[in-house]
């Protein structure tokens, strides 16, 4: 007895141990970004693991100034809201049809989204600009939200595939003697048990709208609307970059992404599909 | 471009004139789910693709109405000969290295820690998501000094100890720098790739977790013999996501080393874009893209078959 | 029917007149289409072009720019331009590269460095030529001067004409710490050449004192050192020889330079970490006492000092790169540092619209307006004085200049050249021999033939 005590004390000891040890290694680095934005370029090129000399509060208003941060932020938090919202209505359902049905021409349609994932964005960008110039679509959100979109809808039609397949068929079949419709089934049963891979993938598609910067470097010019990533090429110029500023900006863009994380990560928790399957 | 699939279209309708009503209006249902994904990915994504394709038989400096003279295969010949090429494709393999034996085991780890019944598990959520979140700029900038070996942290510590002579310049020496990026890389997409493994370890229903503690089955051999197969699924999301991610890795590598020096440390994926772009070959760069392409493909379906057999 | 005859006929001669008029007026122009080129007098009625560039909001240049764009648009207001700009390097160059991709996207006016980028570009006709709006305002050509002529010129191609505008212009010079070489025992009126300046490093080498340190992580520093040896060495035309390849990069002549930097880099003058350093570290270890020397183009005196006690002190100082060769003393690397190149898109009147912007920003006082925000060498007479102790020093050196070239590999018809040069440059920093350079070169040349 006492011997299975110590054992689990000494599992679970380790488990801590690792746990810290892991969120010490990703989160220091953090800390340097937070340490670095209060240095001044200077210092931050000479030694960047020192604590500042002088705390320069200023890099922050700076990187307002540089970057029209807030506006930036704003622009970005919009388009990758607008971009996950797009994604998961056009995904869901598809994902839903390749797991569920056996048509033969679905089993096409998921080597399609898997060549999807596969291409490199670079090779693309002629031929998006030349459907851009001939819409006329010149500095539209709208356009770019749904080239997001369409990069984003392999990955995610994968991921929720991949999940749905997972899940218990009897869920659906039960759904069906029930009386259920295809759509039914969809809304009202599978979108509350698919809440983990939901955020999982808003979480994903989140971060990649809030950071690419390929594409809104060639389809946005004009800088009321640039997004963070657009922004932060400010802090170099032709020859130097400022890092402070740049730093801050890291910071501030940071806090939104935290706060949208941390709300929609309390959906991935054990125990939602307590109960489901007994129904 | 979607006149090649009129045919087939055609017969398509055709074959479901034939069929009953209910089976008609089920295969439109589905049909209708699927359409709005399929019809964005052909234009934004295949369309390109298919461009790209027909660049890579042909030779054009990416201006405006310069002349797009056919090479037939002669860009592949020179794509596959290229030494270049070649060591970036060794580059690509030390991701797909570095993601298999060190990101997936670590992602894993942290899903089955965030998902358990630790204390202070939403604080570790955190902390783990944390890199990706800095992106990838900051990430690179950091790294790179870190790495710095006069006043990176690395150095000094190696000095602190009285390993001095250990220290080399580990972005600029080949081999080991692109093992760097490949780490930072590791580094940054743990969390990500541990939101994916978490989403899969909690669709597993609770019942299935009791059962387990009444067989007896606890702790590592419930991981390896419960856990891990019904996580199947996810499994097979993430080696292929992993697989296509390393061959079009670009963004970490660009932001630490620019794929230098001399090309030792880039990409497929940086070779594509800084011969289009930078030296405008875009027949060349095109080549690269659609040997990318058909190789991930392949790779894919073979993992898909050989690994994880049942698929439907 | 008389007196419509002689309507008629009055009608007819006053025409006659009119016409004989306006050829007068239009300066001896025998041609119809004069006034095509008079883009003064032009009506403008909601006229957008698009202006690609590298300005950058951070630096001091910046809203100095952006003040002329606002001017102009005040000046004519039937004209808007609208502006992209991007200050990173890479980016930069990917937009415009996919921009210029298709006809639908080009802009109106390309912020470009010459070379072979561009000459593809005038190749598809798709620069304008300025020259007849030149003949058309022969005031607005007197107001260039020679450090431009380099990029506007194409001959070398095979193409007549004078493409682009020429706006700031940069000369590659050496700068010192006063302090440190004075420590030293060191009289920087006594390095005139590269032997000179070799002895300079091996004394401060000896005192522990660290002569340059180079930030070769941007190997675009090694890519500078190579262009201006070459031109102290063999004069300025190397260039056009190793262009047109007569001259090889394998060859003696190059091996020479090689070994120039070889040597100076195993020695350790030129860097104690060499690619751990990019070109911003570099500057900063300069700027506060760390190295002795730097070289550096002269945007490097408009840049921000506020601050820095050796700046403030008057102790850093401008010299002319040492010469190998001293036939080639007063040839430097230099030249303009940007060019705006009208994009002929086919609509005349934002062509037209896209020159006048040209000789507007180009005009008296908006470039003295400009140059006394940010006193940076000019490519356009400047008749106003302005700029610290740093940049008169800089300008004294400029006007000794004979004969002026930009890097080395613009004059490459190849337009990986600038690239692949640089990258086996790197090399040496790696400890690479000078054969194994001149190999990578022209196994690269060959690659990508």
């Amino acid at each position: 007895m006492k011997k299975s005590k110590t054992m689990k004390g000494l599992k679970s000891g380790a488990m801590y141990f690792i746990a810290i040890f892991m969120a010490v290694v990703t989160f220091f680095p953090l800390v340097v970004t937070l340490l670095s934005s209060f240095k001044t370029n200077e210092e931050i090129l000479l030694g960047m693991f020192s604590w500042p000399k002088v705390w320069n509060f200023s890099n922050y208003p700076e990187a307002i100034r540089i970057a029209s941060a807030f506006r930036a932020i704003g622009n970005s938090l919009l388009v990758a809201i607008a971009t996950l919202i797009v994604t998961v209505i056009i995904a869901m359902p598809a994902a839903y049809v390749i797991a569920r049905k056996s048509y033969k021409y679905l089993k096409g349609c998921y080597f399609l989204f898997m060549a999807g994932v596969m291409v490199p964005v670079h090779c693309t960008l002629v031929s998006v600009t030349k459907i851009s110039s001939a819409l006329g679509t010149k500095n539209s959100y709208v356009f770019m939200i749904l080239i997001y979109t369409a990069f984003n809808l392999s990955q995610a039609i994968f991921l929720f595939t991949g999940y749905i397949q997972g899940l218990d068929k009897g869920l659906d079949e039960a759904a069906k003697i029930d009386g259920c419709g295809d759509l039914r089934i969809l809304v009202q049963i599978l979108m509350p048990i698919c809440k983990p891979i939901l955020a999982t993938e808003a979480i994903l598609v989140f971060i990649y709208g809030y950071s690419e910067l390929i594409f809104s470097l060639i389809l946005i010019t004009d800088n009321a609307k640039y997004t963070i990533s657009r922004a932060m090429l400010n802090f170099t110029s032709n020859f130097t970059t400022d890092y402070g500023p740049q730093f801050a900006f890291v910071i501030m863009s940071m806090i939104p992404m935290m706060i949208i994380y941390l709300l929609l990560h309390e959906k991935v928790e054990a125990g939602m599909l307590a109960g489901a399957v007994k129904g | 471009m979607g006149c090649s699939a009129c045919p087939l279209f055609l017969l398509g309708g055709i074959f479901v004139f034939f069929k009953s009503a209910k089976y008609r209006k089920s295969f439109l249902k589905s049909l209708l789910f699927v359409l709005p994904g399929v019809l964005i990915t052909l234009i934004f994504v295949i369309y390109p693709v298919l461009n790209t394709a027909w660049l890579s038989l042909n030779s054009w400096n990416g201006i405006g109405g310069a002349p797009v003279t056919w090479v037939g295969l002669q860009n592949y010949v020179k794509t596959l000969t290229s030494a270049k090429f070649w060591n970036s494709m060794l580059n690509a393999f030390y991701f797909m290295i570095g993601g298999f034996v060190v990101l997936m085991p670590i992602a894993f780890g942290m899903a089955l820690l965030v998902t358990s019944k630790m204390k202070g598990t939403k604080f570790f959520k955190a902390a783990y998501l944390m890199p990706v979140m800095l992106g990838t700029t900051a990430v690179g900038l950091m790294w790179t000094f870190l790495l710095n070996s006069n006043f990176g942290v690395l150095a000094q510590f190696l000095k602190a100890i009285g390993h001095g002579e250990w220290i080399i310049n580990w972005l600029a020496t080949p081999t080991v720098n692109i093992w760097c990026v490949v780490l930072v890389n590791e580094w940054m997409y743990a969390g990500y790739n541990m939101l994916i493994f978490a989403a899969g370890i909690v669709a597993i229903p609770d019942d299935v977790h009791d059962a387990a503690l009444l067989d007896g089955c606890t702790g590592i051999k419930k991981i390896i013999y419960i856990t891990v197969p019904l996580c199947k699924n996810m499994f097979m999301v993430f080696s292929t996501l992993c697989i296509t991610g390393c061959l079009k890795a670009f963004d970490i590598v660009w932001a630490m080393t620019n794929g230098g020096p001399m090309d030792s440390s880039a990409t497929p994926a940086v070779l594509l874009y800084t011969q289009g772009f930078q030296y405008k070959l875009m027949g060349r760069s095109g080549s690269i893209s659609i040997i990318l392409l058909v190789l991930g493909l392949v790779l894919s379906i073979l993992l898909n078959q050989i690994i994880f057999k049942e698929k439907d | 029917m008389r007196m419509k005859k002689k309507l008629i006929a009055v009608l007819m001669s006053m025409a006659m007149l009119a016409s004989t008029g306006s050829v007068c007026f239009a300066a001896d122009k025998s041609d119809d289409s004069a006034t095509d080129y008079d883009v003064e007098n032009r009506e403008y009625k909601d006229v957008t072009i698009t202006l690609h560039t590298r300005w950058d909001e951070a630096d001091t240049s910046g809203p100095l720019y952006q003040a002329i764009v606002d001017g102009f648009m005040e000046k004519y207001p039937g004209i808007k331009v609208e502006t992209i700009q991007i200050p990173t390097e890479s980016e930069w160059l990917n937009s415009e590269s996919v921009l210029m991709a298709d006809k639908s996207s080009m802009p109106n006016i390309i912020v470009e460095y010459g070379g072979s980028r561009v000459a593809g570009y005038v190749q598809q006709d798709l620069i304008v030529n300025m020259d007849p709006y030149y003949e058309q305002y022969p005031e607005w050509k007197e107001r260039f001067n020679a450090l431009g002529e380099g990029m506007t010129d194409y001959t070398a191609y095979g193409y007549e004409g004078t493409y682009g505008v020429p706006f700031t212009a940069y000369e590659v010079m050496l700068f010192y710490n006063e302090d440190i070489l004075k420590a030293n025992d060191i009289d920087p009126a006594s390095i005139k050449s590269w032997d000179d300046l070799m002895s300079a490093c091996e004394k401060l080498k000896a005192n522990g004192v660290q002569p340059f340190e180079m930030g070769e992580k941007d190997d675009y520093r090694f890519g500078h050192l190579h262009s201006v040896l070459n031109y102290k060495t063999y004069g300025c035309d190397m260039a056009e020889k190793l262009g047109s390849r007569e001259v090889a990069y394998d060859g003696d002549e190059q091996k020479e330079i090689y070994t120039m930097i070889k040597d100076a880099t195993d020695k350790g003058y030129l860097g104690t970490n060499l690619l751990g350093n990019d070109d911003g570290q570099e500057r900063s270890i300069f700027n506060t006492g760390g190295s002795a020397f730097l070289f550096m183009g002269t945007w490097f005196c408009a840049e921000d000092h506020t601050g820095l006690e050796l700046f403030d002190n008057q102790k850093i100082h401008a010299m002319r790169f040492p010469y190998v060769n001293a036939d080639y003393e007063f040839d430097d690397m230099g030249g303009g540092n940007e060019a705006y190149y009208v994009v002929d898109t086919g609509d005349a009147d934002e062509v037209a619209a896209s020159v006048l912007f040209m000789k507007y920003m180009t005009s008296e006082d908006v470039v003295n307006t400009f140059y006394e925000g940010y006193p940076a060498p000019m490519s356009v007479n400047v008749t106003t004085e302005a700029g610290d102790y740093l940049t008169k020093e800089a300008n004294d050196v400029i006007a000794g200049t004979k004969e002026v070239r930009g890097d080395i590999e613009n004059y490459d018809s190849a337009t990986h050249m600038i690239n692949t040069v640089r990258q086996a440059l790197q090399g040496i920093a790696m400890g690479n021999s000078v054969d194994e350079v001149g190999k990578t070169i022209t196994d690269l040349i060959s690659e990508y033939e």
